[in-house]
């Protein structure tokens, strides 16, 4: 990857983010520790000299100037591993005892602790910590500590950690930078796929690598997804082939019978071709009104204006329009419904979907048979269902009857567009309802299930 | 008859102005729903054809004004939204009639016909005659040249429906609504099956026929030819 883009990454930025994080952590760590350290070592030191200053102004109380003197030569006699800084002052300024030049006793201020730099009586510099004590007599004590290995000391500490909070901070972004690549690989690698799906390759799928975490679980709902999508496209697919094929015939008939009466030029034969394209035309546009009426209720749309629908009223209706007609046609047609039963939806498109139940009942029983539209509302749904005694429809095509356009053979040959169960299944769909096919022995028997109002 | 259309799509406009003069009525066209209110509001129109979705001022909102101002003309609604949501929603909004593009012309014919009717005819009628068929309707009988003729309730509805509609043109979609009450376009000839029953009875034993088909548009009840 190049590395601007890798820049830009938010794994790049966690990292830094992270690195920088724990950088602080450390430095706050380490810095606590340092500070800790010093304050003790600094502590332990200004005792020492309170605990010197003490015993040497007992030595001046028991013994005198004489015997202070000697204390200290004692001390500073033991040479320069004691590390004490000693200067006994007189009360005309003359230095009396210790190890330390004149020029600190002029530094200091009564009881001063100071860190000023000191020298040695011998000329060596000295550094330290030094406090003032006042005795009685005029004289001036000074007691301090050398500080100058604790001042290298804490440089080394200091070193050290420096050392170790920038090799933290490395591992630290290292690791990190490492891991994030692992990640990133896998992202790329579902970008990849994606782009491989967009240039045209539909049943390509992403890649899992078992390991069930979330980029597994990415990429299987990713390609869960684009199942659904390669199932949607194929019926698309087919619905426009049949749409073309099935639309394509009504037209065809109409051009060719107005051809021929242009060619004719016959006045009765052209109002006569006008009036069988006219019928054409309204057949077609019924179509595609059903057509759009089966997208509307696809789209998931509830009934709109949803009301109570009185059921035995809505068969009464249905048998009432579709009685001559069947009777016409040697079917008798009844209607079985307890009256009071009522259902949330449209009484139109409930109506329009018996409707169009009856009008296949009609169309593919043959005479003599009987057709029964019948409402049951002794389960759990109130169920509205048209049964005939005509021919039935195997089980194996009940579920493709109910698609767009669907025909089977055996009636390829009678009229009719084919969307006359999808329309019902939609209706159906739209009322939240289920639509059930079933052998009436003998015979079809369709069954729309709707939800009992509470 | 004066008929105002209010209508912004021009080649609509167009085929329903010819069509419309061509039947003999008077007609206005405004292309906006602004200048639709005005004309509409001192118009004296016998009927208004208005279409849902117009510029400045929506076909809706158009209608609920004229309501409003207790201007009671009849008003038939023309949309591309032809749902039963939307045909409900122009009633509401005090429309009486809702057809949906593309319509066929004898359609809007037939309908405009039965509304401009409607408006002249308040009276509530206790009976019907068209030639010498009578329907008395406070009895429910009906009788021609004299012999009374038996029908079952719904092809009494039937045929009072035609007889309220005599020398109009009635479409199989205007008989589903009137006499049913179902909006959607029968695909069958469900119709027509009622239309021979009804006129077994009533025409076939009788010198002159009185219910004629009319190619193309759907049913007419009336004396002459």
């Amino acid at each position: 990857m190049p590395a601007r883009r890798f820049l830009r990454t938010s794994a790049f930025r966690l990292t830094l983010a992270y690195g920088g994080l724990f950088g602080l952590s450390i430095l706050v760590l380490l810095g606590f520790i340092y500070w800790n350290t010093s304050q003790s070592i600094s502590r332990t030191i200004d005792e020492t000299i309170g605990a010197e200053i003490d015993a040497l102004t007992q030595h001046y109380r028991l013994e005198g100037v004489s015997g202070l003197i000697a204390a200290i030569d004692q001390r500073t006699d033991r040479g320069p591993l004691n590390g004490g800084l000693y200067l006994l002052t007189g009360a005309d300024g003359r230095r009396l005892a210790g190890n330390l030049d004149l020029a600190a006793a002029t530094a200091a201020r009564r009881d001063d602790r100071l860190t000023l730099p000191l020298t040695a009586a011998d000329g060596t510099p000295a550094e330290g910590r030094a406090r003032r004590v006042d005795l009685a007599g005029g004289l001036t004590l000074l007691v301090g500590r050398d500080t100058r290995a604790l001042a290298h000391f804490q440089l080394l500490m200091a070193e050290a950690m420096a050392w170790a909070f920038f090799g933290a901070l490395l591992l630290g972004t290292g690791g990190g930078l490492l891991l994030s690549r692992r990640v990133l690989a896998r992202i790329d690698g579902i970008t990849r796929g994606a782009e491989r799906i967009m240039r045209g390759d539909l049943s390509h799928r992403m890649r899992l690598d078992g390991s069930s975490d979330e980029f597994d679980r990415l990429a299987a709902t990713l390609n869960a997804m684009l199942d659904e999508i390669e199932r949607l496209m194929t019926g698309i697919r087919t619905v426009t082939n049949n749409i073309a094929h099935d639309l394509r015939s009504p037209l065809t008939r109409m051009r060719t019978q107005l051809e021929r009466t242009i060619a004719s030029g016959d006045a009765d034969d052209l109002r006569e071709a006008g009036l069988h394209a006219m019928a054409e035309a309204d057949s077609l546009l019924a179509t595609f009104n059903a057509l759009l009426s089966i997208a509307e209720a696809e789209a998931g749309i509830p009934v709109a204006d949803a009301k109570p629908v009185d059921v035995s009223h809505l068969i009464e209706d249905v048998v009432d329009l579709y009685g001559p007609l069947a009777e016409d046609k040697g079917l008798e047609i009844t209607a079985a419904c307890p009256p009071g039963v009522t259902v949330h939806g449209s009484r139109e498109l409930l109506f329009q979907a018996l409707s169009n139940l009856i009008d296949n009942a009609i169309k593919y029983t043959p005479a003599p048979g009987a057709i029964t539209v019948r409402a049951d509302a002794t389960g759990a749904t109130v169920d509205l269902s048209v049964s005939d005694t005509g021919p039935g429809i195997p089980a194996a095509d009940r579920t493709r009857v109910l698609d767009r356009f669907v025909r089977l053979d055996t009636s390829r040959s009678t009229p009719g567009n084919g969307l006359g169960l999808s329309l019902v299944k939609a209706i159906a769909r739209m009322h939240r309802a289920g639509l059930r096919l079933e052998d009436a022995a003998p015979g079809l028997r369709v069954v729309i299930a709707l939800p009992k109002t509470a | 008859m004066r008929v105002l259309l209010v209508e912004d799509d021009a080649r609509t406009a167009d085929y329903i102005v010819k069509g419309l003069h061509e039947a003999g009525f008077v007609v206005d066209h405004v292309d906006d729903g602004r200048s639709g209110l005005f004309q509409a509001m001192d118009g004296a129109y016998d009927v208004l054809i208005v279409d849902r979705m117009l510029p400045e001022l929506d076909g809706l909102a158009l209608v609920e004004a004229l309501r409003a101002a207790k201007v009671d003309t009849p008003v038939l609604f023309l949309s591309a939204l032809g749902q039963v949501d939307d045909r409900v929603k122009g009633l509401k909004a005090g429309g009486d009639d809702y057809l949906a593009k593309p319509f066929a012309f004898s359609e809007l014919h037939a309908r405009l016909d039965a509304l401009a009717r409607r408006r002249a005819a308040p009276v509530v009628q206790t009976r019907l005659q068209v030639g010498d068929l009578e329907m008395d309707l406070v009895a429910r009988r009906v009788r021609r040249a004299g012999q009374p003729i038996d029908l079952k309730p719904r092809e009494f509805k039937l045929l009072e429906y035609l007889m309220r509609h005599a020398g109009q043109v009635v479409t199989r979609t205007m008989l589903l609504e009137g006499v049913w009450d179902y909006h959607f376009d029968p695909q069958t000839n469900v119709i027509d099956v009622h239309i021979s029953r009804l006129r077994q009875k009533i025409d076939k034993d009788f010198a002159t026929p009185l219910l004629h088909t009319v190619r193309g548009a759907g049913y007419c009840l009336r004396a002459g030819a």
